[in-house]
């Protein structure tokens, strides 16, 4: 239909600004969905890789139930069942790695030849990949290690261990994308015998891989071999522990949350836009359908015309969400590298199912947007609107039975999800159904905060016009004229600085609550950590932990007042999954006279009651445990240990911030039961009146001369080391939601550009009868303002709120309290931001208003 | 006149238009407003019929409603005998792209189409591929070639007036109906819009003019005049000119 | 001075012209189907003459005026020139017998509407006919018939607000 396709074009090219703006909504939203799910995707696709690399879902992982490693020969006994195909001993830890001043931490992988059985061949770098040096040598050196290190085929380098600094020959230098993949590509590998030796660990592995044969039921045998070395090794499936990672779900759920509330700002965007462009086409519409136009050659208008801008946003979209995948996804690697238990890409490659998916929500969106204002146009009486009245005035005659059902199902919605939101959980982050009551609460108040918008403009227009019966009294009116506009208007700025504040004070709140966890986890003001140890409830086990001897050397140290060791293990659970348990020297303490060095007592809610139970050999779970063992004080609780289960009483109850059970007993207990020397931690007590700096140097003196692989951390950095998985995503929300406020820039310009445009007439006439042109840019200011105060008010109200809800679903699914905190001055600062936004978009307007000449704008029609 | 028609009309020609006791109330309870009441109208093909009367009295309500534009709440509306209330929403928007001609004092022509397109809107409607070779053809009978490219705010009043015009005679509609057209023209210019509705008629087509202005109602070949939403009996109703 | 007299002096100022054609001229111009008699014309023209604002000039002598030469003089000239200048002075009453029908209706009680509504309608059929002539007429036809239509137009006005009166006062003794 050649006139459609003239009209649509016409339509988009006679209103170039408001085209313009469109096309930007929209393509801030593609380009924000694209990098989003850029991310994802890529995210995804790493665990597939590391999957493919691991040979898949018939693999499975053996790892220590106690620091220090398992038995080599384990691997051979595993293998003797007849579902195993194949069993590799494997050597995993992390290192020094030096080459004359170049130093790096390295991630050292050892095995014997039977690793080639487990890996795919697509895995092993082809030849073509491989720098081998003439006559061989110890180690295996990736490409990125060796440039680090600036070192060569055949070169020497140094490996620092426990057993000290041990030069090897480099034997080849390799490539591949996999290996590229973890550390950040520091990747060093040895046969395992030499390996041993060179780390002190002979007969020992940290690691034994399993090969499931192709018919074997994976899940059974995992649980079979699981109760046949109970408390010696748990058995795991990395593949599924990979997909399955909080970490790496906690990052889907952050960004997707996020490009939700983007996708809904950019609709919120076009629709607002939109409904403008019909309300100023009304007559136009009318007379079309005087003229005998069917709805449905009007709708197809809109659609192409929508089609076209949404296109022309989303190509603009795609190329600017790539670029920005490039900043995201090293930003997410820096968020989680430290702790996930894949490896994140380091990287974005272009992916197609993104871009898809991307440019289908942008052209979906923007048609969607633009079609349900346009539906009610058509359906809207020509006659009506053939009446000559200013566009601007129009408005559809809202039904009160109607606005009174949509607030009967936002109220609903909102009891319904508070109703539902402390119900017991199953503490799974990939849980959907978890989420819905957050969700429902969330649609609830944004229905109800839409309802109320309107009053609350009225409001502040009577105000306005109480207190300038002029200029005051003018914007009130035209905030008054058309409440649905208004509320449009002031929903497009309310959303995005509401994500703002919710963010903001949800995380603050979380903060504050690890925080909590941190201060009373590392009490001492000096701690002396094993490389190895990376921390976090992803890898809260050591590969080398440090040995009781090294505790003599540290007590050794002068000022040196105690020194405290802590252990962690990996358990598994009465139900089938994997846990932790953390000994912590109460009793130690106790002896040394140092018992304020031991705080994690106040995580629970009787800290004596904890402390003295712990000290006589009892257990505490964390609430988490608790409820998914449903334990009770008193109540006995048998765990597998490498010396054959052990039944305890439980003593207590503490918080923890972990997606898995964890559980405290004293360390004297913990060594007794668990025969494990070793410490991934030694709190330093230092003696009364020496500085903690000095004796930091004397412990790192003590530690190189000593050649323990360990370094010193205050307590100040472990606690910051704690904090930091949380807060370095917290840059990156904040971005997304500042960036979402273009939104609202964009919406409330095209508001005010036609508002000014339908009101030429109007302010003509004005000027005519003896207003001057600033009371007329002041008239327009103030409706600003009213736009941008109660938007803000509602934001902060509604960000507040919904922070607090966000907490308690999240404290809901850790079993502990996640209370908020709110940042007053960032609170002040995105207020003051939003009143900003909403007058700095309607500055150009008001500046076109400011020079419309009378007697032009009185000849307009 | 009419009972010149009566005459005149074979059995078979349908009236152009025909309206029985047609209603129309606005709004209900207390505010309800009694837009018409039991208005008949009939016009033949080729008749110029002018409807008079004071504002609020019911004019635009009823040439809405002869155009299908709006549903009466009683009473029923005859297009070439084509019963407007057997049609749905669809039917009636092709009736009136077909066999209706409007011309409006306000808000005529789209800003963003050029002259020869919007006389050619009603058959690009119709998908109609000589549908701009019609509008030119329409366009040089008003007079406006030589305008067929420009956009009506490059037009005056009553060129805009005139386009508005040629696009409702393009489809060569049963019935033109013009609502004030003249209501915001200068004299002149409102003559010559005037004429071409005379000569509207003159070629056939039925007309129905809307004005509260006489010298504007003195061009139709028959005057109705409506008081408070009915029609007032006219006793001279039959002092024809014609000829 | 009559509408007639400073008619003539009108035709005359062109060029000189005989009565008869003096009587054509006026009634094709000015009378507007309402022919004058011809003694109007002549006795009009012996009184301009006798002003000395015509002069008899030649033409055929003989018993009547019809064969006269008529011209302007310098008098006429002045005259003609002081009527066009004048304003004519506003008629107060100019459809006073209408008027004075819807006076004596009112206070007698019957339907003034009623005297309103035929009169409407005979005007707008008077108006429709001028309209048909005039679009067959040349310039002059045309401007005379523009001139009758809003004369006829300002009486249809004086009607049409006079029934919103009427009905206004209707509805406010009507409770």
């Amino acid at each position: 239909m050649t006139l459609v396709r003239i009209l649509a074009w016409r339509r988009v090219a006679d209103r170039p600004l408001r085209s313009c703006l469109t096309a930007a909504g929209v393509a801030v939203g593609v380009a924000f969905l694209f990098s989003i799910l850029s991310l994802n995707a890529q995210l995804a696709s790493t665990v597939s890789d590391t999957e493919t690399l691991l040979a898949g879902p018939r693999l499975l992982q053996v790892t220590p139930a106690a620091p220090g490693g398992l038995p080599e020969d384990l691997a051979t006994k595993l293998a003797a069942d007849p579902r195993v195909e194949a069993a590799a001993p494997l050597l995993v830890t992390r290192s020094k790695a030096s080459n004359g001043d170049h130093e790096t931490g390295v991630f050292v992988l050892a095995g014997t030849p039977d690793v080639a059985n487990l890996v795919p061949t697509e895995a092993i770098p082809s030849m073509d990949q491989v720098q081998l040096a003439k006559d061989g040598g110890d180690i295996v050196l990736s490409r990125a290690l060796a440039q680090r290190l600036h070192a060569e085929p055949g070169d020497e380098v140094t490996i620092h261990a426990s057993t000290g600094k041990t030069p090897l020959r480099v034997a080849a230098i390799v490539s591949s994308p996999a290996l590229d993949r973890i550390n950040g590509g520091m990747v060093a590998a040895m046969p395992l015998a030499p390996a041993q030796e060179v780390f002190g660990r002979t007969g020992r592995v940290d690691q034994i891989m399993l090969l499931a044969g192709p018919d074997a039921d994976v899940d059974a045998l995992r649980r079979d071999l699981g109760n046949a070395i109970d408390g010696i090794g748990v058995v795991s499936s990395p593949g599924a522990a990979a997909s399955a990672s909080t970490d790496f779900l906690g990052i889907q759920m952050v960004t997707s949350m996020v490009g939700a509330i983007v996708v809904l700002a950019a609709l919120v965007l076009v629709f607002h836009t939109m409904s403008m462009a019909t309300a100023e086409r009304r007559t136009e519409i009318a007379l079309a359908r005087s003229l005998g136009s069917t709805r449905r050659q009007l709708l197809i208008v809109t659609l192409i015309e929508a089609g076209l801008l949404g296109s022309a946003g989303t190509a603009v979209g795609l190329l600017a969400g790539g670029a920005l995948a490039r900043v995201v996804v090293p930003l997410a690697r820096v968020a989680y590298g430290g702790s996930a238990p894949v490896d994140l890409p380091t990287g974005v490659s272009f992916q197609v199912l993104p871009a898809v998916v991307a440019a289908a929500a942008g052209i979906g969106g923007a048609v969607l947007g633009a079609v349900l204002p346009a539906r009610s146009a058509a359906r809207a009486a020509p006659v009506d609107a053939l009446r000559p009245a200013a566009p601007y005035e129009w408005r559809d005659p809202g039904r009160p039975t109607r606005r009174l059902a949509i607030a009967a199902v936002g109220a609903a919605l909102l009891a319904a999800g508070l109703a539902l939101l402390d119900r017991p959980v199953s503490g799974k982050l990939n849980d959907p159904v978890a989420a819905l009551p957050g969700v429902a609460v969330f649609a609830g108040t944004l229905i109800l905060v839409t309802m109320l918008v309107p009053f609350a403009t009225r409001a502040a227009a009577n105000l306005l016009g109480r207190l300038s019966p002029t200029t005051g009294r003018l914007a009130g009116d035209a905030v008054r004229s058309n409440p649905r506009r208004t509320t449009i208007n002031v929903m497009a700025l309310l959303l995005p600085v509401t994500i703002m504040i919710t963010t903001t004070v949800a995380f603050d709140g979380g903060l504050d609550q690890i925080g909590r966890f941190a201060r009373a986890t590392v009490a001492a003001p000096l701690n002396v950590d094993a490389d190895s140890y990376i921390g976090g409830p992803a890898s809260p086990v050591a590969s080398q932990p440090l040995a009781h001897a090294h505790q003599s050397v540290l007590e050794a140290v002068p000022g040196v007042r105690a020194v405290l060791p802590y252990e962690n293990a990996h358990i598994r659970l009465p139900d089938d999954t994997q846990g932790v348990v953390y000994a912590v020297p109460l009793a130690a303490a106790e002896r040394a006279g140092v018992a304020d060095m031991v705080q994690v007592a106040r995580l629970a809610s009787d800290p004596d009651e904890f402390t003295r139970r712990l000290v006589a050999g009892e257990i505490a779970a964390s609430h988490f445990a608790a409820r998914a063992l449903d334990l009770h004080i008193g109540d006995h609780l048998t765990l597998p240990t490498p010396t054959g289960p052990e039944t305890f009483t439980v003593g207590g109850f503490f918080d923890d911030w972990a997606f898995q059970g964890t559980f405290y007993v004293d360390l004297d207990t913990y060594r007794a039961v668990w025969g494990d020397a070793g410490a991934h931690r030694f709190a330093i007590v230092p003696a009364a009146g020496t500085s903690p700096d000095d004796l930091k140097g004397r412990i790192e003196a003590a530690l190189a001369a000593a050649a323990i692989p360990a370094h010193v951390i205050t307590r100040d950095e472990a606690i910051a080391d704690l904090q930091t998985n949380t807060t370095i995503l917290l840059p990156l929300l904040r971005g997304m939601t500042l960036a979402s406020l273009v939104f609202a820039v964009l919406a409330l310009a095209n508001a005010a550009f036609t508002a000014v445009t339908e009101r030429r007439w109007l302010f003509a006439l004005q000027q005519t009868l003896g207003m001057t042109r600033r009371e007329i840019a002041r008239s327009l200011a103030l409706e600003a303002i009213v736009v941008g105060v109660v938007g803000t008010i509602g934001a902060v109200l509604f960000g507040i709120w919904y922070a607090t809800v966000n907490n308690r679903f999240l404290g809901n699914m850790l079993a502990i309290t996640i209370g908020i905190s709110v940042p007053w001055t960032f609170v002040a600062t995105a207020a003051v931001l939003g009143i900003a936004v909403a007058l700095g978009a309607t500055y150009f307007p008001r500046r076109t208003a400011k020079r419309m000449t009378i007697i032009e704008s009185l000849r307009f029609d | 006149m009419s009972e010149r028609g009566t005459s005149e009309r074979t059995m078979s020609t349908p009236l152009a238009v025909e309206a029985r006791g047609l209603s129309r109330v606005y709004g209900n309870g207390p505010d309800a407003v009694r837009a018409l009441h039991d208005a008949d109208l009939t016009i033949e093909a080729g008749e110029f019929v002018a409807i008079m009367g004071p504002s609020g009295s019911g004019k635009s309500t009823l040439l809405h409603l002869v155009g299908g534009l709006d549903r009466p709440d009683s009473g029923e509306v005859r297009i070439e005998g084509e019963t407007l209330a057997e049609l749905n929403d669809e039917a009636l928007a092709h009736l009136r792209r077909r066999r209706i001609g409007f011309v409006l004092q306000f808000f005529n022509l789209f800003p963003l189409l050029s002259a020869r397109e919007n006389v050619a809107f009603p058959l690009l409607l119709d998908g109609r591929h000589d549908a701009l070779a019609l509008a030119d053809a329409a366009l040089e009978r008003v007079g406006l070639s030589e305008r067929a490219k420009h956009r009506p705010n490059q037009l005056s009043g009553g060129e805009q007036q005139r386009v508005a015009v040629a696009r409702a005679l393009v489809t060569k509609p049963a019935v033109v109906l013009a609502d004030e057209p003249t209501g915001s023209l200068d004299s002149l210019a409102g003559e010559d819009v005037l004429r071409l509705l005379r000569a509207a008629a003159d070629d056939g087509h039925a007309v129905l003019l809307i004005t509260h202005h006489a010298p504007a109602a003195a061009y139709a070949d028959r005057v109705v005049r409506l008081r408070d939403g009915a029609v007032v009996p006219s006793a001279d109703d039959v002092a024809s000119v014609a000829g | 001075m009559s509408l007639v007299a400073h008619g003539l002096l009108g035709l005359l100022e062109d060029r000189p012209k005989h009565g008869y054609d003096l009587r054509r001229s006026f009634d094709e111009r000015f009378a507007g189907g309402r022919p004058l008699r011809s003694g109007q014309v002549y006795s009009t023209l012996g009184r301009l003459e006798r002003d000395g604002r015509v002069d008899e000039v030649g033409g055929e002598q003989g018993p009547g005026p019809e064969r006269h030469l008529y011209a302007i003089t310098k008098a006429g000239v002045a005259e003609l020139e002081r009527w066009l200048s004048t304003p004519e002075p506003p008629e107060p009453y100019l459809q006073s017998v209408v008027f004075a029908k819807v006076v004596v209706a009112l206070s007698s009680g019957r339907s003034a509407q009623a005297v309103l509504d035929t009169q409407r309608d005979q005007h707008v059929a008077a108006m429709r006919t001028l309209t048909r002539e005039k679009e067959r007429a040349d310039l002059a036809g045309m401007l005379r018939a523009d001139f009758a239509l809003l004369h006829l137009d300002a009486d249809v006005r004086w009607i049409d607000l006079t029934l919103a009166r009427l009905a206004r006062l209707g509805k406010e003794l009507r409770p």
